[in-house]
């Protein structure tokens, strides 16, 4: 899952793709600007086929809170 | 640097992404007589002041200030990146467009709306209004507007259409974005991205 997450921030923003990213920071410090961010967020609906909710939305910008999120939804490690 | 030459539309204060894109695609045939795409666009600010394409030379560091990046071409050819970037000069000018005249024969079915028969004007101008269209019917979001954030066409289509256009709105992420999908001649050429926005006094 996580590798799946590092991939879609690469493909979002192309200057982290590749880059060792602490899960705990959050991806905005890491250089994701909103548009970046939200567009993350549609990839992982599209990516584990889940719905992110508006209001959980502002709270999935780490790499932590994306995978207990989609674990939370059910989806497997 | 290329400077950009567009008007501010009808009382918008900031030039139109769909305007941007058309200049982009000028300059991409400028570049490359057969160039055919794909081209991505990401707005990052409104655009309120006279700007310019600049492209990205040699992984340069990008520009502190940048209305929109742009990928122009395919991964493994000739792709060009670069900004839209703010310049001084003068304020550009205004002139009246009345975007619902483009699409007054639209068709709407719950998330899709549909142009069988294409009036005069260009194809990017009518999808964006078609796009927003749909947006203001399944999710107004006053006194905020839907404004188009990303453009990701496979393929261009620069000219007057003369095939159904057809609009698909597939994603919602509340009022943050969409992505809606586009289909020309019933074939999927690439997706718009819309987000809401307050738009601030000019």
């Amino acid at each position: 899952m996580q590798e799946t997450l590092r991939r879609l921030i690469g493909q979002v923003s192309p200057a982290l793709a590749g880059k060792t990213l602490d899960p705990s920071v959050s991806l905005l410090e890491l250089g994701l600007d909103s548009l970046d961010h939200a567009n993350l967020l549609l990839a992982v609906e599209e990516e584990f086929s889940v719905k992110v909710p508006d209001e959980d939305a502002e709270h999935l910008i780490t790499m932590d809170s994306l995978v207990k999120f989609l674990k939370d939804q059910g989806i497997k490690a | 640097m290329f400077s950009i030459n567009i008007p501010f539309k009808g009382n918008r204060p900031y030039l139109r992404g769909a305007d941007i894109y058309t200049a982009l695609v000028e300059f991409a045939k400028n570049q490359d007589p057969l160039f055919q795409g794909p081209v991505t666009i990401n707005f990052r600010h409104l655009p309120k002041t006279a700007c310019a394409f600049t492209l990205n030379n040699k992984d340069m560091t990008p520009p502190t200030e940048v209305y929109a990046d742009f990928s122009l071409g395919k991964e493994l050819g000739s792709k060009k990146t670069g900004w839209l970037v703010p310049i001084d000069g003068a304020a550009p000018h205004r002139i009246a467009f009345d975007e619902d005249a483009l699409i007054k024969d639209a068709i709407i079915n719950d998330k899709i709306i549909e142009l069988i028969t294409p009036s005069s004007g260009l194809f990017i101008d009518q999808v964006v209004a078609l796009t927003k269209k749909l947006h203001m019917i399944h999710r107004p979001i006053a006194p905020s507007s839907w404004i188009l954030t990303r453009i990701e066409f496979e393929e261009i289509l620069f000219d007057e259409p003369i095939l159904s256009i057809m609009i698909k709105l597939v994603q919602i992420l509340g009022s943050r974005l969409t992505r809606s999908e586009v289909f020309y001649g019933g074939k999927l050429i690439g997706n718009l991205y819309f987000s809401g926005v307050v738009i601030g006094a000019s």
